[in-house]
């Protein structure tokens, strides 16, 4: 089963990225996150636990990328 | 004799592009791109947003195209509505009186729209609290997704509630970060 990595747009939900966690190169998926990341704000949460990660892993199946609140 | 041919090809035309089209629709998987590289398979066509990705990859792809004949018959809002049920039962919170309520620790969240109220004590109705607005800085996303956003939020550090309250128009990620690339800084 392929891995996801979701996030919350004007779309919808929004599929960034799916891949197969078997043979996916973890590294090149993180530096993609990391880059998203860098312009959008968005970090990622595993979808299973609710909970902030550091690093996507193949442990996780969905990831949601959560973009950031301002107040006011 | 001329019009009949004109017909016929008229309608050959027409079928040919009725074909285009039932095809392009229920077979989006092959406009793919190759993302081998990596094992990483792109979502549906990049109808959306793209942030410039170099060749083999570009953000803002569309939901999976798994089902995508059924998946379109389910508009946004039913689809936001489901992942913020998901959301809640994550994040244990609960939807009471038009509100949805978090717990964390001692304290208690309560989110309406672009709103929340703090209770220290939500066990005594005359407990202190207090209140700010948020926002998402990447706007138009549907209202309960903005909610599920800001639970998965506190629900992880609430301590972000003091930084939006008290630090208003500054955009906060979820490790507590400043975000100084906001779209709408300034703007407020």
């Amino acid at each position: 089963m392929n891995a996801k990595i979701l996030t919350f747009s004007s779309q919808g939900d929004t599929t960034i990225l799916e891949y197969d966690p078997a043979t996916a190169d973890m590294d090149e998926v993180n530096r993609v996150i990391a880059e998203y990341e860098a312009k959008t704000g968005a970090q990622p949460f595993d979808v299973a636990t609710g909970e902030r990660i550091e690093k996507i892993t193949r442990a996780q199946n969905e990831v949601l990328m959560v973009h950031p609140i301002a107040g006011g | 004799m001329a019009s009949a041919i004109l017909s016929v090809l008229v309608l050959a035309l027409l079928i040919g592009v009725i074909v285009l089209l039932r095809w392009r629709l229920l077979y989006p998987g092959f406009r793919r791109g190759n993302l081998g590289r990596v094992g990483v398979t792109q979502g549906q066509a990049n109808r959306g947003r793209s942030f410039g990705q170099q060749g083999f990859f570009r953000f803002g792809a569309h939901r999976q195209n798994h089902d995508s004949a059924v998946a379109s018959r389910i508009s946004k809002e039913q689809r936001a509505e489901a992942f913020l049920q998901r959301i809640l039962a994550l994040t244990g919170a609960m939807k009471v009186d038009g509100a949805y309520v978090l717990n964390v620790g001692r304290l208690q969240f309560q989110l309406r729209d672009r709103f929340i109220r703090r209770l220290q004590n939500p066990n005594d109705p005359k407990s202190p609290y207090e209140e700010t607005c948020f926002y998402l800085v990447h706007n138009g996303m549907p209202k309960v997704e903005e909610i599920a956003t800001a639970l998965l939020h506190l629900s992880n550090n609430p301590a972000l509630f003091d930084k939006w309250a008290l630090q208003n128009g500054v955009a906060f990620k979820a490790d507590g970060k400043v975000f100084d690339r906001c779209p709408l800084m300034g703007l407020r």
